[in-house]
């Protein structure tokens, strides 16, 4: 089998509408945006294509292309007249009563809505956090704060601790220093026993 | 001296401690704040909860009922008095039951206190009352009502007075109504605390000023301190009255009873609210503002004797250090030491149990003894044995523990006698009355019983303090005593006549003390330390006493001191600030006293000629005619330059028989009585009948001789002659009616006297030659 002529079939990329574009071919011109993709190449130009369940031969194939314009064209026409009565047909060609582009926005903006909810969520998980921190941070400060205040005053009351201590001490030396001067004068008391001692032992040393 | 403090790590009561209070020696209650009473066992280290009172009740002061010194049973108080913020008080067992509670006053009842003997029970109170409460805790009366809260009181030692502070005033009330209050400014700012001690009758006081101060019961000050850093918030005789304790803001100091402080202590208490001695005055404790009890004993207390020095070192041991050789020895007991004493070579130690007796020359081998009661308040020494009072009675022992005698004082407290209220020699007790201060007892100390007919020696005033002499032969005891006016009086223990009169050697006398081993007595007059080489010239020639003194001038030892020992020839006296100060005295005149008692009258002289000096001749010269050695007597009043003493005695040489030889040396002493007595027994009347004309004593001449009715004309020849010298005339009634019938004359009258002494030197000779004229005829 000879290899036919390489069919491009483009289409849109959101699928109902290559559904539809693959029942009634392909109308490239009506809609603006459309973009085109290769669906498949048949091997032979005579070889059955299967579009939309049908089988043709390609050359069939693009006669009903042609043919399907026409049709297309009066298709277009009806439908302007139904949106004006707000009514629409969508992609598959079902009836609906929101213009498609509306409910494609307003799916959009659902989903953007929903991103925009995931965010905020994770916003506030991160606020969330962020505010924990900072309550620890301010706990942990507080603490600090009164370690400090505590050891200042600990500070403030060791120089007053100190000064009792030391008055203590005074009170102390004080009364060593009484009994210091006690044993003084009884050295000194004892000093001149001696002395008289001494001079006691002279004199009679000297009688004798 | 020292306090060994203990105080628990942890408080055990939950907020301040107000009071503290002994039951024994080893267990304390303790109150607080948070209504807990709290009981200590010193001796297992236990604190167990009595009871909790209710919540509205703040204690503030217990006091434990006086337990009944005597009787072994009740060695433990059974309930005590609690006093609290409410206005009542509280008498509590001590297994904690409340067993009456009383209203008493309004606002806080501030301070319980017992009388010494239990009867009685004084609060006072923020409104200013004194009330007095019977045992059972009924209103008795009301002391006293004063404006302003009552802080303390304080009962006198014989529970007749009490004392209690009124602002910065101290009021001494005696119980009877109507009689005087004395009442004087004593601080500078509120009194807080006064105590008085029934052993010493001082007075402490504590206050806002931050002094303590120390009065005697006249509300003379003995110590005031300098200022502290907080106010004085407890202060407290130990039981002996040696000692007593002062607290204060995180301070515990152990003073003196002469207020100079042993030492300080700065322990972490807050105030120290109440302070406590257990009874047997060993250890205190106080009860702290933090919630603390802390407790403290009393070590390294020190004895010295001679070369020896004794330290108590721990509770239960003691070094001796030989100062000679620098040997130590360590004492070790059983029990806790409560007293001691070294003297004489022994040393003498008492614990709660046991009496242990060293002697000096050997450390290692007591000799040991049970105690009956084993609270020995006082150990006194002499040469050859020591007096304990134990308890509430008096025990002699010899050094070699053999109990010799218990005298006993019918209704006196024997448990506070101190050193200046009985003294002890070899053979004599002697003890001051503490009922009627005029007294003394003098008990033989070997039978234990009074001397004489058992009365005591009385004197016309109260006696302040009592010392016998040491040395020499029992019917020589002499008793020294100061008298309330500080005056100094010697008296002989075994009084014989009329003449033997307490006799006064000294005036402003504040201490005083004998030698240890011979009679000479030393003491502090006025600000002149004198020494009485011989104080029993006053018995033998009282114009001699002033010779027979040494003295130096006293400045040295400041005012009020104390002489603590006089061993040997050294005088060791403690100076109001508490420092010891030794001094030498001679040591002739023990040496010449020891020559006069083996009668070595040649040594005595030569000794005397030998030191050259007044006093020793003038000692000699009073020995001599103590003893009737009158050639002695001669040399030493010729030596001191008394020449009309020489005469005399060389007259009393030239008379004709012994017995007025004895009459005139009696007379010498001034004896007059004894003198004349003799004369009359001997039978010789002529002399009696001179001697009462040589000393003018014409009424008793005349008697003496109308009563012999004999020599009546020589008394009035003798009398007109004397109204003649003087150019008077007659007016004595008796005189001039014996005059009317006699006719004086002067030849008749010396030729009686002739013949009277010629009859008396022939009784004489007829005595002495009576045996041999009688063997001839055999």
């Amino acid at each position: 089998m000879a290899a036919g002529p390489t069919l491009l079939l483009w289409t849109r990329s959101a699928s109902p509408e290559v559904a539809w574009i693959n029942n009634q071919l392909l109308s490239p011109w009506q809609h603006s945006g459309w973009s085109w993709r290769h669906i498949g190449r048949p091997e032979q130009a005579d070889d059955p294509v299967s579009v939309c369940g049908s089988r043709f031969s390609v050359l069939s194939c693009l006669y009903r292309v042609w043919s399907g314009f026409a049709q297309l064209q009066r298709a277009e026409m009806a439908r302007d007249s139904l949106s004006e009565a707000g009514l629409h047909f969508d992609e598959l060609n079902k009836l609906r009563i929101l213009d498609p582009e509306v409910s494609q926005q307003t799916t959009e903006l659902k989903e953007e809505c929903r991103d925009f909810v995931d965010k905020i969520d994770q916003f506030q998980k991160i606020v969330g956090g962020l505010i924990d921190l900072v309550d620890q941070l301010a706990k942990e400060t507080e603490n600090e704060k009164m370690k400090a205040i505590g050891a200042r005053n600990l500070l403030r009351s060791i120089a007053k601790q100190r000064e009792a201590q030391q008055q203590q001490l005074y009170a102390l030396i004080a009364e060593k220093k009484m009994q210091l001067e006690r044993y003084r004068i009884e050295y000194d008391a004892l000093c001149k026993v001696e002395a008289e001692q001494n001079e006691f032992i002279d004199k009679f040393i000297l009688q004798k | 001296m020292r306090l060994k403090l203990s105080l628990p790590k942890e408080a055990k009561h939950k907020q301040l401690v107000s009071c503290v209070g002994w039951t024994s020696a080893d267990e304390l209650y303790s109150c607080s704040d948070d209504h807990q009473i709290l009981k200590w066992n010193l001796l297992n280290g236990e604190t167990t909860l009595v009871v909790k009172l209710p919540d509205d009740t703040y204690p503030i002061n217990l006091h434990w009922f006086p337990k009944n010194t005597g009787s072994k049973k009740q060695a433990q108080s059974e309930i005590f008095v609690l006093t609290s913020s409410d206005g009542k008080f509280h008498l509590i067992s001590k297994f904690g039951r409340v067993e009456k509670s009383v209203e008493a006053h309004s606002g806080a009842v501030i301070t319980g206190r017992w009388n010494y003997d239990g009867t009685a029970l004084l609060t006072v109170g923020e409104d200013g009352f004194i009330k007095m409460w019977s045992k059972s805790g009924m209103l008795r009366s009301t002391v006293a009502q004063t404006g302003s809260p009552v802080y303390s009181v304080a009962w006198a030692p014989d529970s007749e007075q009490i004392l209690y502070p009124l602002g910065k005033q101290l009021v001494i009330k005696p119980l009877q109504p109507n009689s005087k209050v004395t009442q004087w400014k004593a601080h500078d700012g509120v009194i807080l605390n006064v105590d008085w001690n029934s052993v010493n009758d001082r007075i402490l006081s504590a206050g806002e000023d931050c002094k303590y101060k120390v009065w005697d019961s006249y509300g003379l000050l003995l110590y005031s301190s300098a200022p502290h850093e907080y106010p004085i918030t407890a202060v407290s005789w130990a039981p002996d009255g040696e000692l007593f304790a002062v607290g204060s803001f995180h301070t515990l100091r152990l003073c003196d009873k002469t207020g100079w402080s042993y030492s300080l202590e700065k322990p972490n208490t807050g105030s120290v609210f109440n302070i406590a001695w257990s009874v047997d005055g060993t250890q205190m404790a106080g009860a702290c503002g933090n919630g603390q009890v802390i407790f403290a004993h009393v070590v390294e207390q020190h004895w010295e004797w001679k070369n020896f020095e004794v330290t108590l070192v721990k509770r239960r041991a003691m070094q001796v250090r030989n100062v000679v050789n620098d040997a130590v020895d360590l004492l070790e007991f059983r029990d806790r030491v409560i007293k001691a004493s070294l003297n004489y070579g022994h040393l003498v130690v008492s614990t709660s149990l046991q009496c242990y007796i060293f002697s000096t020359k050997n450390w290692n081998t007591p000799l040991i003894f049970d105690l009956k009661e084993g609270t020995v308040t006082l150990i006194l020494q002499c040469e050859r044995h020591f007096l304990l009072v134990d308890g509430g009675s008096l025990f002699l022992f010899s050094y070699e523990g053999r109990l010799i005698s218990s005298p006993r004082v019918p209704g006196m407290r024997i448990d506070n006698l101190n050193v200046q209220t009985v003294s002890l020699s070899n053979d004599t007790i002697a003890i001051k009355d503490k009922g009627d201060e005029k007294l003394i007892y003098l008990f033989d100390a070997l039978s234990g019983k009074p001397f004489g007919d058992g009365k005591p020696l009385t004197h016309k005033m109260d006696i302040l303090q009592i010392a016998l002499d040491q040395s020499g032969h029992a019917n020589g005891r002499k008793i020294a005593f100061v008298d309330k006016n500080r005056d100094l009086y010697i008296s002989p223990v075994k009084r014989i006549g009329k003449e033997q009169r307490p006799i006064k050697i000294g005036t402003m006398v504040h201490t005083l003390a004998w030698n240890d081993v011979s009679n000479v007595l030393c003491g502090l007059q006025d600000n002149r330390f004198t020494v009485w080489y011989y104080p029993n010239v006053a018995y033998v020639d009282l114009n001699l006493l002033a010779k027979t003194l040494y003295e130096k001038d006293g400045s040295e030892y400041s005012k009020t001191p104390q002489i603590v020992s006089f061993v040997g020839n050294r005088v060791t006296i403690r100076r109001s600030d508490g420092s010891l100060m030794h001094t030498n005295v001679s040591p002739y005149p023990a040496i010449l006293q020891n020559y006069i008692l083996s009668s070595k009258w040649d040594d005595a002289v030569r000794l005397c000629r030998f030191v050259k000096e007044e006093s020793l001749w003038s000692c000699l010269a009073a020995m001599a005619v103590a003893s009737k050695e009158m050639a002695t007597a001669e040399v030493a009043y010729a030596a001191i330059g008394e020449i009309d003493k020489v005469k005399y005695i060389n007259s009393i040489k030239d008379l004709p028989s012994n017995e007025s030889r004895l009459a005139h040396i009696q007379l010498l002493s001034g004896n007059f009585q004894e003198a004349e007595a003799s004369l009359l027994q001997a039978g010789l009347m002529y002399q009696a009948i001179q001697l009462n004309i040589d000393s003018f004593n014409w009424e008793r001449a005349l008697d003496l001789a109308v009563k012999h009715k004999t020599h009546v004309d020589t008394v009035l020849a003798y009398r007109q002659k004397y109204l003649d010298n003087f150019r008077r005339k007659e007016t004595n009634k008796r005189f001039l009616q014996y005059a009317e019938g006699i006719n004086v004359d002067w030849e008749k009258i010396k030729a009686k006297i002739e013949m009277e002494l010629v009859k008396e030197r022939e009784r004489v000779t007829m005595g002495s030659s009576g045996p041999s004229v009688r063997s001839s005829i055999s």
